[in-house]
């Protein structure tokens, strides 16, 4: 099973490591907000805006070298427009992977 | 190589970052005003005294998302004839025949590998850059 790691970031970085630095404290900042309204549009079933913020998530999921997880994430964006949420559960444990490894 | 006078319209603070380090990298000189929507760019737009050269703009944003930034601005005669490329991770054929039926100059699917989004924004520059000139060597 893939896992976050920083390896995207490195090359985008070069050796800049306070370039390196930035990117991850946007990350860290940015993503905890960003879910927490994507699961508030979700649970009110406003479906576009979920879909909306899963485009902005997923950036993040490609960041963290998430290779199937941005897939998941592309799918779930098209379906919850038209309100499919069978990707639901696997969003969620992307997620929550992200949310696990920046934690620590 | 002359300034570039920008103005990079979009939410993403990382891609903003990715968007000056590649501008700091290839030395290129510009003057990148940054907005983070479409009416933020608009109120800029029309404060600003000096012209920009060129509008690089993003789809997805909260507000006022690319396609009504688009809209409003193609109607403005102040400023409709800024040249303005879009920089968007989407590569849905319809949100291209939108962009361009607002009269864009150009449309970059944002790659997801560095060293090809490096390559897009430089030639995406370096194209302007002498489109710029030119156009001002037309005018004197």
């Amino acid at each position: 099973m893939e896992k976050p790691n920083l390896s995207l970031i490195k090359e985008i970085s070069g050796n800049d490591i306070e370039f390196e630095n930035n990117i991850l404290d946007i990350i860290k900042l940015e993503f905890p907000e960003e879910v927490k309204l994507f699961k508030t549009n979700f649970e009110e079933k406003k479906y576009n805006e979920a879909s909306s913020n899963i485009h902005k998530i997923k950036h993040k999921i490609s960041l963290l070298g998430l290779k199937k997880g941005l897939e998941t994430a592309s799918a779930y964006e098209i379906e919850l427009k038209e309100g499919n949420i069978k990707l639901h559960p696997n969003f969620i444990e992307i997620l929550d992977k992200i949310h696990v490894y920046l934690s620590n | 190589m002359r300034s570039l006078c920008i103005l990079l319209v979009d939410d993403d603070k990382i891609e903003i970052l990715k968007f000056k380090k590649v501008c700091q990298e290839a030395n290129f000189k510009s003057n990148i005003i940054e907005a983070k929507d479409g009416e933020t760019a608009l109120l800029l737009l029309d404060d600003c005294k000096t012209p920009f050269d060129l509008i690089i703009s993003d789809l997805n944003m909260p507000r006022m998302d690319g396609f009504e930034f688009l809209s409003t601005l193609k109607k403005n005669s102040k400023l409709q004839n800024i040249p303005i490329v879009i920089l968007s991770t989407s590569e849905r054929k319809i949100d291209l025949d939108r962009c361009y039926k607002f009269g864009i100059s150009g449309y970059f699917t944002k790659p997801l590998k560095f060293s090809d989004y490096t390559n897009s924004v430089i030639s995406l520059l370096e194209y302007w850059d002498k489109a710029s000139l030119s156009s001002r060597l037309n005018t004197t």
